[in-house]
């Protein structure tokens, strides 16, 4: 092969490469023999609804942080967004074990909710918390550019006719960046879903779809966990087949004619 | 008739300091180059930027901490911020005060109530900013440039238009732009500013032939601009400069003083040889060379050396041809007395 030829393939070769699993997918489908249903439909459960729950917090507590982030870039500010980024840039296993460290029942928060006869690890409220810890940047940073997108003079406008910041926040800038802030739900959403490092180390059981998927291939090797990756694949499809049809939305909000 | 009063209104932003002192009423144009702070002062004034120090009222009344929301000011804006995911009469109604049928009848834009932001033109958009602007029913009126994103055939009518619009108003107005010609045809009063201050806030007509000092007549395009001592006061002032003396019936100046005066281009005359000189002009007359000669359409700017100055004199076209101008390159140009201004030197 001359090297013309490669340098014209070149662009191709991780396209074919990432595409390799959805390929593999539809493949290995049939050879699943037994699927472990009860079971299945249990892991998708506390996924979702852990998924759901972690998605809503998002929603009351990182939009506005997001609008807050995108409105005043004080130093101190700066500083919060450098660290609400931070999850996304530390491996998932490294948040929960930092999590682990203080919510176990020998860790400082652990031990005041041990003590006030409250288990933290190990609960949906375990799980949410550590979708929560790798999940919500997500959120955060997606919908913060969307408001950022959102020209300041609107909002101006808006409190000269005499709304409030509340009413110029609900009526003019959230539906302004509502692209942007659903794609950040949505990515919090898929990814809380799939969310197995930070899991595992703080909530093993109720079992999530991904941690049953690592115990299925434990006890069946590659054939016993397809299932089960087979249905977090067909979710993360749905999702991201949603967050396109949002548009370009992702990257901004509706900019004023 | 309202009054919007600024009583030592101070704002530092980064090395930029905007100082404003002053008293608005009627239609005020605010002139000044880009980044003067023009758009900074209508921030404080509307209350998105807070001052650092001084107050603001309004008929009155103090606004300097009233969040916008209570400030009672309608403003248009550079790019007009309407709200693009509303119609037009969502954008009008959306204070939910007056009433937007009013205002649109008033503007002609009843036609456009049910179309969309993005369905309008450049124009349309203006009148719709406008009268959403006025729909809350303001104490005074703020405009940003507003003739700035239209294009310039249908800037002069749009201008026209909105002098006509803003005199209805019993509002005090507040009109912001870089150009001279749109704050003669729109404003009643100019506030010409420089580097965050006010310079002179005047008649119009008034900061057009009298300037208050260098910046401003510079601003205002006077461009011959000279420096001298005054060294005999009198009937008429007589200023030596490095051309010799000048004379100007200026008053309120005394012997010694240092000045600065000027003479816009289009008063500067060339004096036809031979003909007796009239009493505005006696003493007044430099001799010079023509250095360059530019066709302005319909007038001629010829760049004049004198001795050690350089003159800048606009020339009708007749007057251009009759006195030959086009050939001849030695000169006599004419300051008359009344059209020689003069300012303290600071």
């Amino acid at each position: 092969m001359s090297f013309s030829r490669v340098v014209k393939f070149l662009p191709y070769i991780l396209a074919a490469y990432l595409s390799l699993p959805v390929f593999s997918a539809i493949l290995i489908l049939p050879s699943v023999t037994s699927v472990m249903l009860p079971e299945l439909v249990d892991a998708l459960f506390v996924s979702v609804f852990s998924a759901s729950i972690t998605t809503l917090i998002s929603a009351i507590l990182g939009v506005p942080l997001a609008y807050t982030l995108a409105r005043n870039r004080s130093r101190l500010n700066q500083l919060i967004e450098a660290l609400v980024i931070s999850p996304i840039i530390l491996p998932p296993i490294v948040t929960g074990l930092l999590l682990l460290s203080v919510l176990s029942p020998g860790g400082l928060i652990g031990k005041l909710a041990d003590d006030a006869g409250f288990r933290i690890t190990r609960t949906l409220f375990a799980i949410v918390l550590a979708q929560l810890a790798v999940a919500s940047p997500f959120t955060v940073i997606s919908a913060k550019a969307a408001f950022e997108g959102v020209d300041v003079k609107l909002e101006f406008a808006s409190r000269l006719m005499g709304a409030g910041r509340l009413k110029t926040f609900l009526k003019i800038s959230l539906p302004l960046a509502k692209k942007g802030v659903l794609a950040g739900l949505l990515m919090t959403f898929v990814r809380s879903v799939g969310e197995f490092g930070a899991t595992f180390m703080l909530a093993y059981f109720p079992r999530t779809l991904p941690i049953y998927l690592y115990t299925s291939y434990l006890k069946g090797g590659v054939e016993g966990a397809i299932p089960v990756a087979i249905v977090l694949w067909v979710i993360g499809v749905m999702v991201f087949t949603f967050i396109r049809l949002l548009g370009d939305g992702v990257a901004g909000a509706e900019r004023s004619g | 008739m309202g009054l919007l009063e600024l009583r030592g209104v101070v704002k530092s932003l980064g090395n930029f300091r905007l100082d404003v002192s002053g008293i608005f009423e009627g239609i005020t144009a605010i002139l000044g180059p880009s980044g003067s702070g023009k758009t900074t002062l209508l921030n404080v004034i509307a209350g998105f930027l807070k001052q650092d120090r001084g107050k603001i009222l309004l008929n009155g009344r103090e606004i300097s901490n009233l969040p916008p929301e209570k400030r009672r000011i309608g403003y248009v804006f550079q790019d007009y911020a309407l709200f693009p995911h509303m119609t037009v009469r969502e954008n009008l109604t959306y204070g939910g005060k007056g009433n937007a049928s009013d205002v649109a009848e008033m503007l002609g834009i009843g036609h456009l109530l049910d179309r969309n932001v993005s369905q309008l033109s450049g124009g349309e958009k203006q009148r719709v900013a406008l009268a959403r602007s006025l729909a809350s029913k303001p104490d005074l009126l703020l405009l940003d440039e507003p003739m700035s994103s239209v294009d310039e055939l249908m800037r002069k009518r749009l201008i026209i238009e909105m002098n006509s619009i803003l005199r209805e108003l019993d509002i005090p107005v507040v009109y912001v732009t870089h150009s001279r010609r749109e704050a003669f045809l729109i404003a009643d009063r100019i506030g010409v500013m420089v580097a965050g201050k006010i310079l002179q806030i005047d008649d119009a007509e008034r900061v057009f032939e009298e300037p208050a000092g260098r910046e401003v007549a510079e601003f205002m395009g006077a461009e011959n601009i000279y420096e001298g001592r005054v060294v005999r006061s009198g009937d008429s002032l007589e200023i030596e400069w490095s051309e010799g003396v000048v004379h100007s019936l200026r008053k309120g100046f005394r012997p010694g003083d240092e000045v600065v005066f000027c003479i816009r281009p289009e008063y500067v005359m060339v004096v036809r040889e031979g003909k007796p000189l009239g009493e505005l002009l006696h003493g007044n007359v430099f001799e010079g060379r023509v250095v360059r000669r530019v066709n302005v359409g319909g007038m001629h700017e010829l760049v004049i050396r004198l001795r050690k100055e350089i003159v800048t004199a606009l020339i009708p076209d007749h007057a251009y041809h009759r006195l030959d101008l086009g050939r001849k390159d030695d000169v006599m140009v004419g300051f008359k007395k009344n059209r020689v201004h003069v300012m303290p030197k600071i």
